[in-house]
């Protein structure tokens, strides 16, 4: 599944990149008025980033509580053919995961752009060992490990930026990452074995 | 085509296919997922490079980087090779027992991102993101010249024999026994670890051989090429070598090198077969490549998962009509195979004379000549000690003390204490959500207990590993179908043999010369036991094609290769024609009487009326009561949890 992954990866990167021949494409909104308080600068468009993550996880975590349609995501990921049997499509259940997502990651996508200010077909290349990073440091399957792992990477790579060269930032990351699988192979929210 | 294009094809030809080779034996063969392969090839890249190059300060100094010792070939290859062998060992954490494979697989990922980081961002260390160049050639030194066309040729040659030289190696290391523990360990790691494979020992042995392939590969390279530099070894190259892989066909070698013949390889030149244009876009082609690269996995993933070449079956033709003239069809098989083993085995031959006084005047106990307990553990046995000050009961071989078990705080099992005497059928029921299983998987080491102590033999067994406490003689099976699919029916046998001489790496290498005569005595008792259960005929079937009941058959046979002393037996007969579940039930009487100490989950209450003594009652994960079954249903408590309930 991974490699499959991975190979469709290489797929949309590189086809997207033949496409417009990998120049960068600036995407530039004005930033709004700033806020200020609390020995924070946030311009506007951070604001709108903050705000519409803590609603993306509002969402999700709505979905797979009060829904229908969360609750059979959860039967299909805990087994697959005994939620088949409970009566519950899990191939269609399956697609809108992945429609799910790929909407989620879109949208993570255009928040990227916008951050960022101009990017092209393989300017998230390292974003993707990074979300991998996240994932597992939360433990797979776990929509509130990922966020909190998402939350812990995204502040080592910051912060460790202020104490050691900003190429480095990454590093940290991964470096997080491992020395986790080695204490506590499951994740920081994964069952324990 | 020159001459100069075609040695070009050649070497990159050997790089990558000896590259290949170590991925496909890891992931192929092994079953290990080691998406940081490129990080092997380009530490053996480096370690080639500052061995051969002179100091830092040569040429002007204008590159940094540490060593430049400056070395004679063919130091910097050998230097490769060890690198990258020695550059896994770090990574055995990662796919030792504790973590699952998709966790190692992402941490390897990470790392070769890490690393490349690394190595990118800090110049001192190999020049940064420049990378190093003017690495010399081999014998550079001496005068040769890369671009004479005999020099050439003779680096080519030494580049394809070396490749066939690690063709050899993991040809001879998969076709042994030990390659076989390796499949094993692939189609189902925990299954392997019951059966006293030690996973840790096993795949540090891949990780870092493969590692050496690797090394020598990235060596090999640079010394051609004379350039290395982190854009060669981006994450995404690992992709390629597992496109080529999977391509070829994972766990065939020939399949590997076809794959590297035509993944890394063709795609470098067939671009040069494109017509060069200037109103294409600048990123096209390569881009182009990629796309390709990611299409071909996903296809063949979808179409031909197992490759071009598939992993070949191991056919071994049964001894035939030599079996049956032999005594091997009783259950007297194992001591005459064991008897036919030389050398490491005699061990296992003496144990009539060595077994002590703790078969308390029982002869028959002597007769079926599982392993040896070990000696210590039989001088110092408490077990026997009981044994005798109990008016003549048999001694104890299995024991546990106030076992706890919890899962996230449910107590599964919550203080079971009970003994398991020597050559009873001990049968062990109770509802669903009793604690059977998670008891039988403490007991075997698969799970660790929450508290509570474990005895085997009079040895505190709580703390050794699965595969450890096979070794001693404690084997189970699983609830679940746990057959290794991949291999044949006769090889799932083979693979539970212990001790035999070309299961390890060292015999595996020292040939069919060395191990044969093992291999065919396990062969024979195999055989007998196929006879036995009546699956001769399915001998080179793979066992994953089976019924679910043969499922089961194989995996009791599978048990009983791996000479149990004390058999942990998981609803053997759950799926099996009754017929045959009766006959099941009648060989392993046989067994105890011959010694041998069974535990057996069962839910069949004929089954356990017929065939076992006592009967020990679990429910709500505590015992309920032991006894004859006569005595159990005149209890009501009994009554009320099992038979009603």
């Amino acid at each position: 599944m991974v490699i499959v992954s991975l190979g469709m990866t290489l797929i949309i990167e590189f086809g997207v990149q033949a496409v417009t021949g990998g120049t960068a494409v600036s995407y530039t909104m004005s930033n709004g008025p700033t806020l200020a308080g609390g020995g924070l600068n946030l311009d506007g468009v951070e604001v709108i980033i903050i705000v519409l993550s803590v609603l993306v996880m509002l969402a999700v975590h709505g979905l797979l509580r009060y829904t229908k349609l969360g609750k059979a995501m959860r039967a299909t990921a805990a087994n697959q053919s005994l939620a088949r049997n409970c009566g519950i499509r899990a191939s269609r259940v399956i697609t809108a995961t992945w429609a799910i997502t790929g909407a989620l990651c879109g949208l993570a996508g255009v928040v990227f752009a916008i951050d960022a200010g101009s990017f092209d077909a393989t300017s998230t290349d390292l974003f993707l060992i990074l979300i991998l990073a996240a994932v597992f440091l939360g433990g797979p399957g776990q929509a509130y490990g990922a966020m909190l792992g998402a939350v812990v990477i995204g502040l080592a790579t910051e912060v460790s930026a202020v104490f050691i060269p900003a190429d480095y930032k990454y590093v940290i990351a991964f470096v997080v990452l491992l020395v986790m699988l080695g204490v506590r192979p499951t994740g920081l929210l994964g069952a324990p074995q | 085509m020159n001459s100069y294009y075609t040695l070009n094809l050649i070497i990159y030809a050997a790089v990558d296919a000896m590259a290949c080779l170590g991925l496909s034996q890891q992931f192929g063969v092994a079953g290990v997922t080691n998406f940081g392969f490129i990080i092997f090839q380009a530490a053996g890249g480096y370690a080639a490079a500052i061995l051969a190059m002179p100091g830092a300060s040569a040429n002007g100094g204008f590159q940094s980087y540490i060593g430049g010792w400056n070395l004679p070939f063919p130091l910097p290859w050998i230097g490769a090779a060890v690198v990258g062998g020695v550059l896994a060992l770090p990574f055995t954490f990662l796919v030792g027992r504790r973590l699952r494979g998709d966790f190692a697989a992402v941490g390897l990922l990470v790392t070769a991102v890490l690393l490349n980081l690394l190595v990118t961002n800090y110049r001192p260390l190999l020049n940064g993101d420049a990378g190093l160049s003017l690495i010399p050639a081999p014998f550079a030194a001496q005068g040769f010249s890369g671009t004479s066309s005999g020099y050439g040729w003779a680096f080519a040659a030494g580049a394809v024999a070396l490749t066939a030289a690690v063709f050899w190696f993991v040809r001879r290391i998969t076709f042994s026994p030990y390659g076989r523990s390796l499949r094993a360990m692939r189609d189902n790691d925990t299954v392997a670890d019951s059966l006293g494979k030690n996973l840790l020992s096993l795949r540090t042995a891949m990780l870092v051989t493969g590692g050496a392939m690797a090394g020598l590969s990235g060596g090999i390279l640079v010394s051609y090429i004379s350039t290395w530099s982190p854009a060669a070894w981006g994450y995404a190259e690992t992709v390629v070598l597992f496109a080529a892989v999977i391509i070829g066909g994972a766990g065939n070698h020939i399949g590997a090198v076809i794959g590297a013949i035509l993944v890394p390889v063709g795609f470098e030149e067939i671009t040069r077969f494109f017509p060069t244009s200037n109103n294409l876009p600048p990123n096209l082609v390569p881009s182009l490549e990629w796309v390709a690269i990611g299409l071909l996995i996903v296809i063949f993933l979808w179409v031909r998962p197992q490759g071009i070449l598939p992993e070949r079956k191991r056919f071994i033709a049964l001894p035939g009509s030599a079996a049956t003239s032999t005594p091997t069809a009783g259950p007297a098989a194992t001591d005459v195979a064991s008897a036919s083993g030389r050398g490491t085995s005699a061990a296992q031959t003496v144990v009539p004379e060595t077994r002590p006084a703790d078969a308390n005047g029982q002869a028959r106990d002597t007769r079926y000549s599982p392993r040896p307990s070990p000696p210590q553990a039989q001088e110092t046995q408490p077990g026997a000690a009981e044994g005798t000050g109990d008016h003549g009961q048999p001694a104890v071989v299995l024991a546990a003390r106030d076992v706890v078990r919890e899962f996230g705080g449910v107590r599964a099992v919550d203080g079971v204490s009970f003994e398991v005497r020597r050559g009873t059928l001990t049968g062990l029921i109770g509802p669903n959500g009793a604690g059977k299983s998670t008891l039988l998987a403490m007991l075997a080491g698969t799970l660790p207990v929450t508290s509570g102590h474990l005895i085997y033999q009079g040895q505190d067994v709580t703390g050794v590993p699965a595969f450890r406490r096979a070794r001693l003689g404690l084997v189970r099976t699983f609830q679940l179908a746990s057959e290794f699919k991949r291999l044949t029916v006769l090889e799932n046998l083979l693979s539970a043999v212990p001790g035999n001489r070309g299961d390890s790496f060292r015999g595996a290498l020292l040939g069919q010369r060395y191990w044969g005569g093992d291999e065919a005595a396990a062969v024979r008792r195999a055989t007998g036991l196929l006879e036995r259960f009546g699956l001769a005929g399915m001998a080179n079937s793979y066992a994953g094609d089976l019924s679910g009941g043969q499922r089961r058959l194989v995996e009791i046979m599978r048990a009983l290769m791996a000479e149990p002393a004390t058999l942990l037996l998981d609803e053997p007969m759950a799926g099996v024609h009754p017929r045959l579940a009766r006959r099941i039930g009648a060989e392993l009487v046989a067994l105890c009487g011959e010694g041998m100490t069974i535990l057996m989950v069962e839910h069949e209450l004929a089954i356990m009326d017929e065939f076992c003594d006592p009967v020990v009652v679990m429910a709500e994960g505590r015992v309920l009561a032991e006894g004859t079954m006569q005595q159990l249903r005149g209890r009501s408590e009994v009554v009320e949890a099992y038979l009603v309930g």
